[in-house]
């Protein structure tokens, strides 16, 4: 079998682990497999299982069902009989378009993973689940421009080449994501899913009017809003100088006067985001990086769910 | 407002402790990195006011919270009563006159004085130093002490049947706290307001300032006996009768109240008088000697002055010598007096008094004879006289004549009001100090003496300023020429004998007495040249010599107590210079006192205010989320 440090806990399903231990599972590639694993395994057990009848999936085996179908793998992983379900291919094209600004490049805490390893490994784990449905996936990493770029591909050979990409981005740079997807929006000329990977540290009517152009030219929009715990709650004491690692610009606050009101001001800037995103159609949730990556990923299926 | 651990103000420096951090603490940020800012940027615009008014809110609430320490830990105080108070020299004056001992409502008025004393000194502190000073008379030196020899004092202090001096006592109680050198001074009046007892105003602006407990005004009817006069003023003779002059004072013109006369012990006369009247009952007649008694009416709420003591000597006709040419009235009053056997004319050898004519006949009367001097109308003849005095070591001479004036005083019980004096001549006394006041029982308008008496070592003597002619005096064709001769033969036969006296006031007992008993049966020692001066109860007090009764002295209350009239707060204060306040009850009292002094430590009401600031600058400063920031997780 798999040795401990690169195989997840028999009983602990990796996409329930939080970021900071699943951290030391390995690459990212070890990791995503291991997430989504635990994650199709979880849709199993849910009760809730159901709503993914349109991609390919394992569940349990009953009484009368072809013993050509069951799938051993699972059988030698978990000791329990599962039947092979498949689909025909959704030809769905989906995006993953990463922000990788300076501002991602940040934790609030040295034992919390950044914001940009949060993003890569969700889009890791969702680009697996992608080309396990037999979906192509592509990449754009972009801050105030579009740095990298990727073609959308299926198979577990583009798969990899995905997981080489996402490994070598490094952040840096200001965050221009209104231009960036507008950028985007150029570019792609069939439609998709665009699953959009930021903490939307920008300027948020600009960035809405970019997101809402890119649905209009056809694409469904998805839009993982990536907040640190020190983003929600401010992560130092007393008086402190502020620098924002994108612009250099400062702010000398006393924290214990600010602390209630910043809060305030996340929640309403969250607010903000909600309202303007998903009363134009487009899927939006916070999604915050000491979590486990479980959460995101069902609200990813949750949309491919709804997807036409 | 005061501190009793002041040297802990020092810590109120450390108010400096939040305004330094609210003015400079801001400069000591550290650098943080932070994506978000464009969130802290939006805070700060839309709450700038609001996080500078916590700020402030804030740094008040800990300067407050500071100085309630500072004030906690150096004991603040203010001003008031009910709690200690800077050392404090406290002199208490206790009306304990006769008219303190009048019953109302059930207790003495003495009683409730007393519990006014004892509030005083409840609110007093073991660093203060008390003197407790009786008004009424007779004066008692007071010692200073402690509360607790405060206490005892006040509790012995009782009732004295003389005149209360309060401006007298005041006075005194100032001087005794003046001389302490602690830093307050104060002097508490408990009296019963009445007017009499305020007749000796003080003089001075009362640097120290007096609080007056005086009791509600009132002025019960009283009633009470004024005098008792026997004889007319005259001694009675023996075997005959005589008559006993009772005044009333006071009560009630339409009212009639039991009078009665007691002789050694037993009723000798009564009677029913109306108030306000002189009644006459008749007694004797008495054998030669010393007779003592009392006039009584009537009880009332006031019962001291209803009772009035008397002693006279019966006697015998005085032989009486007349030596020089005397005038026409007075052989003629000579002769009245020994046709009524009052008097038996004899020779200078035999005579008791020597009535002399511009001194003659003083160079041959014995040791125990007196002498009723008076001068010649002839001026020439002054000289000889004052030479006479001189040799019979009689002190006085006859000054130049003078003219015109009338007689201002008279204690010889004779009425001398209507007596003009033409010419008199100036007694001068020689060599010791001024005659007092029993030393020349009638004086002049213009203040000289007109009658001088006293001892000499040749023997007792009486000194006219006037020759007694009808163009000197008006004295020789009144009718008061014979009773002042008949007492002046008496008077400079025996001397000054019948003594009596008021309550407070002293006496001086026979010069072999030993001891004094007073009415109560205490015996004092006294020094037969002093006076006796512990005289706080009316009755009899019995000079003994040895073991031996000499004679009884009465002693009486004083006439002016029982005029019960009470004065007005406002007449007090004009009466008594630096009176602070004139209250009649508990709580006022406890106001006024000790004023200068501290109230009670609000430590208590303090403690709570501080813990309400801390408990407000913990909500305050949670809600700014200083005490809400979660712990980092590792």
């Amino acid at each position: 079998m798999t040795n401990e440090t690169t195989t997840p806990h028999r009983d602990r399903r990796s996409d329930l682990i939080d970021p900071a231990t699943l951290a030391q599972l390995g690459g990212i590639d070890i990791i995503a497999r291991q997430v989504v694993h635990g994650f199709l395994l979880g849709l199993h057990r849910s009760p809730n299982r159901g709503f993914s009848a349109e991609f390919a999936e394992n569940r349990a085996y009953q009484p009368g069902d072809d013993l050509r179908t069951l799938d051993w793998r699972m059988f030698a992983r978990s000791d329990r009989f599962y039947v092979k379900q498949y689909e025909e291919e959704t030809n769905l094209r989906a995006w993953m378009l990463i922000d990788i600004s300076a501002s991602m490049d940040w934790s609030s805490r040295s034992s919390l993973p950044t914001k940009l390893w949060y993003a890569k490994h969700l889009a890791a784990a969702i680009s697996l689940i992608l080309t396990r449905q037999g979906d192509i996936v592509g990449l754009m990493a972009f801050h105030e421009r579009i740095v990298r770029q990727v073609r959308a591909r299926g198979g577990k050979v583009h798969w990899r080449l995905l997981l080489q990409h996402l490994h070598a981005l490094e952040g840096g740079g200001r965050t221009d994501s209104e231009s960036a997807i507008r950028n985007v929006a150029m570019r792609l000329k069939r439609k998709g899913l665009v699953i959009l990977i930021s903490d939307l540290l920008v300027d948020p009517a600009e960035t809405a009017k970019a997101l809402i152009f890119l649905q209009h030219t056809g694409h469904e929009v998805l839009v993982f809003h990536l907040i640190d715990p020190g983003e929600r709650d401010l992560p130092t004491t007393g008086e402190t100088r502020f620098i924002d690692p994108e612009t250099g610009d400062s702010l000398r606050v006393s924290v214990a006067d600010m602390r209630r009101q910043y809060r305030a001001a996340v929640e309403n800037a969250v607010a903000e985001w909600t309202t303007k995103l998903t009363s134009r159609g487009i899927a939006y949730a916070t999604i915050g990086t000491d979590e486990p990556l479980a959460r995101a990923l069902r609200f990813y299926l949750w949309k491919r769910q709804r997807l036409p | 407002m005061g501190f009793l651990q002041p040297l802990f103000l020092l810590a109120g420096a450390a108010i400096l402790i939040p305004v330094f951090l609210h003015l400079f603490h801001r400069q000591e940020s550290k650098i943080f990195t932070f994506p978000a800012i464009r969130y802290l940027l939006r805070t700060e615009r839309d709450h700038a006011r609001q996080i500078r008014t916590q700020q402030l809110l804030l740094l008040l609430l800990r300067i407050a919270i500071v100085v309630l320490i500072v004030a906690l830990g150096a004991r603040i105080h203010f001003p008031g009563s009910g709690g200690s108070h800077e050392p404090t020299a406290l002199a208490l004056v206790i009306d304990n006159s006769m008219s303190a001992t009048i019953i109302e409502d059930g207790g003495r008025r003495l009683d409730t004085l007393k519990a006014a004393a004892r509030r005083s000194v409840s609110g007093a502190g073991h660093d203060d130093v008390i003197w407790v000073v009786r008004a009424g008379a007779p004066w008692e030196p007071a010692l200073p002490g402690g509360i607790e020899e405060a206490l005892a004092a006040i509790e012995a202090t009782e009732s004295a049947h003389g005149r209360g001096a309060l401006g007298g006592a005041v006075e005194r109680a100032r001087a005794l706290v003046a001389q302490s050198a602690l830093p307050e001074r104060e002097v508490h009046l408990f009296t019963d307001l009445q007017a009499t007892g305020f007749d000796d105003a003080l003089a001075g602006d009362g640097d120290i300032p007096v609080v007056v407990f005086g009791l509600p005004a009132r002025e019960p009817d009283n009633r009470g006996i004024g005098g008792v006069t026997i004889g007319g003023g005259l001694p009675p003779l023996a075997g005959r009768r005589t008559e006993a002059a009772v005044s009333i004072v006071g009560g009630d013109p339409e009212d009639s109240v039991g009078v009665r006369l007691y002789i050694d012990g037993q009723v000798r006369a009564a009677t029913t008088a109306p108030g306000g009247s002189t009644v006459l009952l008749p007694v004797g007649p008495f054998p030669s000697g010393r007779v003592e008694g009392y006039a009584e009416i009537d009880p009332d709420p006031l019962t001291a002055d209803d009772r009035r003591y008397f002693a006279f000597t019966v006697r015998e006709p005085t032989a009486v010598a007349l030596a020089g040419a005397a005038p026409f009235f007075l052989v003629e009053a000579l002769a009245v007096l020994e046709e009524s056997d009052r008097i038996v004319r004899g020779d200078l050898a035999r005579a008791a008094t020597v009535l002399s004519i511009g001194g003659e006949g003083l160079d041959a009367r014995g040791f125990t004879q007196g002498a009723v001097v008076a001068p010649y109308a002839d001026p020439a003849q002054l000289p000889a006289l004052n030479r006479r005095l001189a040799e019979a070591g009689i002190p006085y001479r006859y000054g130049a004549e003078r003219g015109g004036a009338r007689i201002a005083s008279s204690a010889v019980g004779i009425d001398l009001g209507d007596i003009e004096i033409r010419r008199f001549h100036p007694l001068e006394r020689t060599g010791d100090p001024e005659p007092s006041a029993s030393d020349a029982p009638v004086t002049l308008s213009n203040g000289d003496p007109w009658i001088v008496g006293g001892a000499a070592p040749t023997g007792p003597y009486i000194l006219i300023a006037s020759p007694l002619d009808e163009e000197s005096t008006t004295l020789p064709v009144s009718a008061a020429m014979i009773p002042l001769l008949e007492w002046a033969i008496e008077r400079g036969w025996r001397g000054d004998e019948d003594r009596d006296a008021t309550a407070g006031t002293s006496f001086r007992p026979p010069a072999t007495s030993t001891a004094v008993r007073d009415p109560g049966g205490n015996l004092h020692p006294v020094d037969g040249d002093q006076p006796f001066v512990r005289t706080a109860m009316a009755g009899f007090y019995q000079p003994l010599a040895g073991d031996s009764a000499l004679e009884a002295i009465p002693v009486n209350t004083p006439a002016a107590e029982s005029d019960l009239a009470p004065l007005r707060a406002s007449e007090v204060r004009r009466i008594l210079p630096g009176t602070r306040a004139v209250v009649d009850d508990a709580d006022a009292w406890s106001r006024q006192i000790f004023r200068s002094g501290r109230g009670p430590e609000p430590w208590r009401a303090l403690a709570l205010v501080l813990l309400a600031l801390l408990a407000i600058e913990v909500v305050v400063a949670a809600a700014r989320g200083l005490r809400s920031f979660p712990t980092p997780t590792a």
